[in-house]
């Protein structure tokens, strides 16, 4: 499904260049759950900003069922990533103006597709029915992060990007979005984690650890 | 429709910046409203004024001695009373206001007085206004000061002129000039009494070239040779350039003081759309992450800037309006309230040009918004 060939990313800063990643060459196959692990500043966000296609590597391609993807045009990649890519962030980046129900619907943007069903239904199997009329102001880190997670789920993608998705939550809070990833994994979807944590290692089929932007382990 | 809906949602969320942006759209517009219907006002005030001053235009036959004409205020020749009709059919010319009159000297009951035909006042096509002068109608007469005092003419008396009967419609106010020793009939009547059918002396007429750079009477002159050629213009200067002087006045002070208005105003947009792009750079980074394209992020914030313009428009175009009316009076004392008016067409221009404005305003703002990498703005924490 995935397959990255020598990538590498090198930041240019005012103190110089900053190589975030070089060299990374993995396969990852349909229906994996997959946790990126190392510690801060080993280039797991960056990875995962290049495999979402958001982040033009230096060097290397990000091939997706054969397709390199960074050699597709802006508007074909904005395509690709709504229909096959579900993104769950640290920080949850919901939109604060729009209503819970509407931050899941927002994610039909570039389909057109509007209807509200099966952003209920998600939001329902979440536990968040009651506050579906909410704005993110008024909920919990906890609820915000499983707001996140219907958004990712709504158009049904193939791959979930997580970027430390229980970061900021509390136990009980993480473990119900971990619970989450693993049934979309367990229906056959495909799970990339960055994590500094051992639950989602534990959900993980494999693990793969950066440092200093090289793979250590491929698992 | 969901960012239609989007962008509707932002506002309410976002008041204070969408207030802002209203202000300075409102700004923007109340002051253009205000100065353009106070420059109409102050066109219709100096078209009053000119009332009482008369006609700064002389067109007489071309044969006419001009100089005669200056030391006597009367033509000594005539001309085809259809000269009127030439000129007031004429598409883009630049008198208006044209007065069509026979002029004559007579003695009546032993006073010398001047006897003036009046034709109703006519404008060229596209041109309409409504009249400088009082119009007279057949059979009946104005009667000037010294000639009513010396030979107690009253209102309402007939009095027969050149073997006509004419009813004085009012003895007029001292003057102080021709007009004292001026009787007033109709076109009509007054080429029977001087036996001049068909003849006009002259036709007094106002200039339409306040904002001529060159030499405006060259200009009257030079229309006049094509259009009449057996007829020549004398312009009052001291009349046309009160009037021309008046008009440029507000006509400069507009000039000088709305592209400041307008560029701060501008500035003022830009500065608030910018902190808005600023504050949202999240947002834009989870909606270009979710495959929302360029022209949706564009539509999110270019949205905003028409919806800013169409509220700054409406809210600016009654702001100033009322401004206008309230303070207007006080400024054109003479045409006060009669004259000073809300401009429907203000509304239409507010209501193209504010949007168009803000829109312009917000345009960089939104291409930084555009351009920014989503990848960047998601990564902060």
């Amino acid at each position: 499904m995935l397959v990255l060939n020598d990538l590498g990313k090198t930041y240019r800063t005012r103190a110089g260049q900053v190589r975030a990643l070089h060299g990374v060459s993995l396969r990852i196959d349909e229906g994996q759950f997959v946790a990126v692990c190392g510690p801060s500043g080993s280039g797991k966000t960056t990875l995962l900003m290049m495999i979402a296609a958001m982040l033009r590597p230096s060097g290397g391609t990000v091939q997706f069922d054969g397709t390199d993807v960074y050699a597709i045009s802006g508007p074909q990649r904005a395509r690709f990533r709504a229909h096959n890519i579900g993104f769950v962030f640290q920080m949850f980046h919901l939109v604060p103006y729009l209503s819970v129900l509407e931050n899941v619907l927002v994610a039909r943007g570039a389909s057109g597709k509007r209807d509200g069903s099966r952003a209920k239904d998600l939001l329902q199997q979440l536990g968040l029915q009651h506050r579906m009329q909410h704005r993110p102001g008024a909920l919990s880190a906890g609820e915000k992060q499983r707001v996140a997670m219907a958004r990712a789920l709504l158009n049904q993608p193939r791959l979930i990007l997580a970027d430390e998705p229980t970061g900021n939550l509390d136990p009980e809070n993480a473990q119900c979005v971990l619970t989450h990833l693993g049934e979309f994994h367990r229906a056959g979807g495909t799970v990339i984690v960055a994590t500094h944590g051992p639950a989602a290692r534990e959900l993980a089929t494999r693990t793969i650890r950066l440092r200093d932007g090289t793979v250590e382990c491929a698992g | 429709m969901f960012v239609i809906r989007m962008v509707l949602k932002e506002m309410w969320h976002r008041k204070v910046n969408w207030v802002l942006a209203v202000l300075a759209v409102t700004t923007a517009v109340a002051f253009s409203v205000a100065f353009f219907t106070a420059a109409k006002a102050s066109e219709r005030e100096t078209a009053r004024l000119m009332l009482s001053m008369g006609y700064n235009v002389h067109i007489i036959a071309a044969d006419a001695d001009a100089g005669a004409f200056l030391i006597n205020g009367i033509p000594d020749k005539t001309m085809p009373a259809d000269y009127l009709d030439k000129l007031a059919t004429q598409q883009s010319i630049s008198y208006n206001h044209l007065l069509a009159t026979l002029e004559g000297k007579m003695n009546w009951r032993g006073m010398d007085i001047v006897l003036t035909g009046i034709a109703p006042e006519a404008c060229p096509p596209g041109q309409k206004k409504p009249p400088m002068t009082f119009q007279v109608d057949p059979g009946t007469v104005y009667v000037g000061f010294r000639i009513a005092e010396s030979l107690r003419v009253e209102e309402g008396q007939t009095i027969s002129l050149g073997g006509r009967d004419l009813k004085v419609k009012k003895c007029l106010a001292e003057s102080g000039g021709l007009d004292d020793v001026r009787m007033q009939c109709s076109l009509g009547d007054a080429q029977a009494i001087l036996n001049q059918p068909g003849r006009i002396t002259g036709i007094k007429a106002v200039d339409c070239l306040c904002f001529e750079k060159g030499d405006p009477v060259a200009v009257l002159r030079k229309e006049i040779a094509a259009i009449l050629p057996e007829a020549q213009v004398l312009q009052i200067k001291a009349l046309a350039n009160a009037r021309a002087k008046q008009r440029q006045m507000i006509h400069n002070i507009f000039a000088l003081m709305l592209p400041f208005v307008v560029a701060a105003c501008g500035v003022w947009i830009g500065v608030l759309a910018a902190m808005n792009v600023r504050d949202r750079q999240q947002e834009i980074g989870l909606l270009r992450a979710l495959g929302y394209d360029a022209g949706a992020i564009c539509l999110l914030f270019l949205g905003k800037a028409v919806l800013v313009g169409l509220a700054g428009a409406g809210v600016g175009f009654l702001l100033g309006t009322t401004l206008g009316l309230t303070y207007g009076p006080g400024v054109f004392e003479i045409t006060a309230k009669a004259m000073i008016r809300w401009e429907p067409t203000l509304l239409a221009f507010a209501c193209i040009l504010a949007p168009l404005f803000a829109v312009v305003a917000s345009v960089i703002p939104t291409m930084i918004a555009v351009t920014y990498d989503p990848a960047a703005t998601l990564r902060e924490e």
